[in-house]
């Protein structure tokens, strides 16, 4: 099979409004293992006193890898054919399943019944790509069983000169009463692309908390697909993007309630700089007999500049009666009334922008519970506000 | 061959064509060059309307149906449909006896007054209530005013200058498949023009209702404010209507010059079909208005009741800057039908504002959607838009389903959209119930509720059908 991905036709279903420039050109050919490997010390947002696992230009490194399990859980390379393990994509969202037929090794994570991990799973996915444009596919599982707890962080990170893309499939299986927290970081270079979808099921009364902070690429594209199908299943989906330069933002949701008393919250923000461009799709569908369902999907956009784009498409489908369901959009810039207020209070102008760009992101970096690391993306994002630089400048 | 002779068969009409010149009232089924080229020629139109037809016809065949839309039927036969009969004069009734006892307790339930169900019902009315007498004074006043309000027929013969300026200006007839099918083949419609300056002396609905008569499936309106100039139309009605073509594809244009408003309000109830969904109306609809000039206003409000499929989407073009687009919705759809329903706002000029309200309410196998798209372009400097669309569900066969879009294209636009999909809360109902309402009435004051910012919205006389109309579509769908 080649292993360049076939991009889907521009005007089909959520790719009408993705700009695919960044992802044709240039020519991506299929990744190599780098000459010589690139130590991820200060070059990877996380503590390292995570268990940690990498995943260089697709392919497991054993050298980076950071293991000290206890009993039941279980961080493995997934090798070979992706099918022997199952865990085929159920719906072919983005270019997962492109993702998941060429990709040649992963990660497989499994928490055993009643098994709390003690730290966070770490699953770094690096993209080195010294001379010429590449592309590298890459499968992760995880898979919780009954009353399992987990924290998965995959962080996605490019070095190198030439331009190199990144393409996951990544599916989360979780049983009755299973507990998942799942963040992806991303902060390519300039020149990184990534492509990523996610396919959850939920069983009954399992919770799944999965957000995306993205401070950094050229392009990165997601498509979660994630299924409720266990009754009083809970999700939470969001995402902080901050876009700068030509930076493209493409954010594709489709949760689908099946079973009684499901709960989801979605809340995408994004906050546009220069020329960026951002896309939002977010569809929740209540299948018949969903009753009791509770879900909500906001996407809200703040845009600094006057050649930022965003695009927001929150969308239902129902088809059960006692729901409650709610979505809203907003776009807009900073309220010329609170910079006044702060600019009344003798705050300046830059300090009083940079206060508000903050609030209005650090609302999703408080909802991560892991300290060290909503210090690190806290930091991360001072140092992406558009003012912060001007201010060392 | 002498050059003479190829001369001759060059110069001959086109035989095989359509000869059947005689005053048939009808045509043979199908859509051709030469029906659209008849349709045109039995209008007496002039050569700009015949190539307009043709050119829309043309492009026609180079389009596909549309798919994309939240609604099932089965295919249309574009080719079994007649695209022209000339009015049949209905029969006349020699009282309300004669009416269908259905339609009667309709009227009874709206409180249409006696005289004008007559009219509705085509009973034949006495001098008293004259139509055409009151209609003449109707004319006499809106002619004093120099407001041009005629069939669109007329309106090509009478002011040839006035159609070809603007007819397409708003939905150019390559706009979409059911357009462009309207563009080349539609029967007649309204005209009107209201010139600089001149606020319409009355509520056109008014004398519209009195007016109402057979349009055909096709029909086509064009509405033209001029600068300054205030008009306010309603089309359609409370009253049940039937009708045997299945489908309907209208054109509606607006166009509203600097400070000039436009209030374009519509009830639709036409046949949806019995219970099971036998029947019923295709309601495949262009509306769109153009606020061509600054502080320009145009206002959209729509209450569907009625047919089995709607699509329609009442779009406002905001192209003078501070022009004002309004759309203001309640869909209903109950037992089988399925509305796919919205509006789109394009924010061109600098500080537009438009306001989005829209509310669904679905029952039995009933399926509504709103579709909507506020687009700001990369000129619309300081544009707003407030969106709300609430969906209510009656019953657990039927689906609400909302697809808003938000495109902005300039940072300094500010946009809000907010939707809600919930059903009737268990407190409220039992609240009206133990007050001694029963369980019918209490929805229907609930849905009422529900509908309210939009009702408001409406010419009085026409709020207060409204409110009934949506109690009698209602029925059945509770308990």
């Amino acid at each position: 099979m080649s292993e360049s991905a076939v991009l889907p036709d521009a005007r089909s279903p959520g790719w009408r409004f993705t700009p695919q420039d960044a992802l044709t050109r240039p020519r991506f050919a299929p990744a190599a293992p780098p000459a010589a490997l690139t130590p991820l010390a200060g070059r990877v947002l996380c503590p390292v006193g995570f268990h940690r696992v990498a995943l260089v230009n697709g392919r497991w490194e054993s050298a980076h890898a950071l293991l000290d399990l206890p009993a039941g859980i279980r961080v493995e390379s997934w090798r070979g054919e992706g099918g022997a393990r199952g865990g085929a994509p159920a719906a072919a969202a983005g270019l997962g399943d492109q993702a998941f037929a060429c990709a040649r090794d992963g990660v497989v994570v499994t928490v055993a019944a009643k098994v709390r991990a003690d730290r966070p799973i770490h699953i770094v996915h690096v993209a080195d790509a010294a001379d010429r444009a590449q592309i590298s596919h890459a499968r992760v599982m995880i898979r919780l069983e009954r009353g399992a707890r987990a924290e998965v962080i995959e962080e996605f990170v490019s070095f190198g000169e030439a331009p190199s893309w990144k393409n996951v499939f990544a599916r989360a299986d979780l049983d009755e009463d299973a507990e998942l927290v799942h963040y992806r970081v991303l902060h390519d270079a300039a020149q990184g692309r990534t492509t990523y979808a996610l396919d959850a099921e939920l069983g009954a009364r399992a919770r799944c908390e999965s957000f995306l902070f993205q401070l950094g690429g050229a392009f990165a594209r997601e498509d979660l697909h994630a299924r409720l199908s266990g009754e009083g299943a809970q999700l939470g989906l969001g995402g902080l993007s901050l876009l700068r330069a030509g930076e493209v933002a493409d954010a594709h949701a489709v949760v689908e309630h099946s079973a009684v008393g499901g709960r989801t919250r979605h809340l995408h923000k994004a906050v546009l700089d220069e020329s960026s461009r951002f896309v939002f799709e977010g569809l929740i569908h209540v299948h018949p007999g969903a009753q009791k369902t509770d879900a909500q999907v906001y996407n809200r956009n703040l845009i600094l500049s006057e050649t930022a784009r965003v695009h927001s498409d929150p969308e239902f489908r129902i088809f059960a009666d006692d729901v409650s369901c709610r979505h809203g959009g907003a776009i807009g810039r900073l309220s010329a009334e609170s910079l006044f207020y702060l600019r009344s209070r003798g705050v300046d102008e830059a300090e009083a922008r940079r206060m508000l760009v903050y609030a209005f992101g650090a609302e999703m970096i408080e909802r991560v519970g892991q300290e060290s690391l909503r210090e690190a993306l806290s930091a991360a994002l001072r140092e992406r506000m558009p003012e912060g630089r001007e201010a060392r400048a | 061959m002498t050059n003479q002779d190829v001369k001759d068969i060059a110069g001959q009409e086109y035989k095989y064509g359509f000869v059947s010149d005689v005053e048939a009232d009808q045509i043979p089924k199908g859509l051709s060059e030469d029906v659209v080229r008849l349709i045109s020629r039995k209008k007496e139109e002039p050569s700009f309307m015949t190539e307009w037809r043709l050119k829309a016809y043309r492009h026609w065949l180079t389009m596909k149906e549309p798919t994309w839309a939240e609604v099932h039927y089965p295919k249309i036969d574009y080719n079994g449909i007649i695209y022209y009969s000339a009015p049949k004069p209905k029969k006349k009734l020699s009282s309300m006896d004669e009416v269908d006892p259905e339609v009667r307790a309709t009227f009874e339930k709206l409180g249409i007054p006696l005289e004008e169900q007559k009219m509705l019902a085509n009973v034949a009315v006495d001098a008293v209530f004259d139509s055409v007498s009151v209609a003449t004074t109707f004319k006499k006043t809106l002619a004093e005013a120099g407001v041009i309000f005629c069939s669109f027929s007329e309106a090509v013969r009478e002011h040839p200058e006035l159609v070809e300026k603007y007819l397409g200006s708003v939905v150019p007839y390559t706009d979409n498949f059911f357009a462009t099918l309207n563009s080349a083949v539609f029967s007649d419609g309204s005209f009107c023009y209201v010139p600089k300056g001149v606020k319409c002396p009355m509520e056109l609905s008014t004398y519209f209702r009195i007016n109402a008569k057979e349009t055909g499936q096709f029909e086509r309106t064009l509405l033209i404010a001029d600068e300054g100039a205030q008009v306010s139309y309603l089309e359609g009605c409370t009253a049940p209507m039937r009708d045997e073509n299945q489908l309907h594809a209208a054109v509606v244009e607006l166009v509203a010059m600097g400070d000039a408003q436009i209030k374009y309000s519509t009830i639709q109830n036409w046949y949806p079909g019995d219970k099971n969904g036998k029947g019923g109306i295709f309601n495949f609809v262009t509306k769109r208005g153009k606020c061509a000039g600054p502080r320009a206003k145009i206002s959209w409000t729509q209450v569907e009741t009625g047919s089995a499929i709607t699509w329609k989407y009442p779009s406002c073009l905001l192209l003078g800057d501070e022009s004002v687009g309004e759309f203001y919705s309640v869909a209903l759809a109950n037992h089988r039908q399925q509305a796919d329903t919205g509006t789109k706002m394009i924010h061109v000029g600098r500080n537009t504002r438009s306001t989005i309200v829209s509310k669904g309410i679905s029952a039995g196998h009933g399926q509504n959607s709103y579709r909507g798209l506020v687009k700001i372009a990369p000129s619309a400097e300081g544009a707003r838009n407030y969106s709300q669309c609430d969906s209510l569900l009656l019953g657990d066969k039927c689906g609400a389903h909302t697809f808003p879009s938000l495109e902005v294209g300039n940072s300094s636009a500010t946009l809000e959209h907010e939707a809600s999909t919930s059903k009737i809360g268990e407190d409220q109902l039992f609240y009206l119930r133990q007050r001694g309402l029963s369980a019918e009435d209490a929805v229907g004051m609930i849905v009422n509720g529900f509908c309210r910012q939009v009702f408001n919205e409406l010419p009085l006389e026409f709020a207060v059908e409204a409110h009934k109309l949506m109690n009698i579509s209602l029925e059945g769908s509770v308990g």
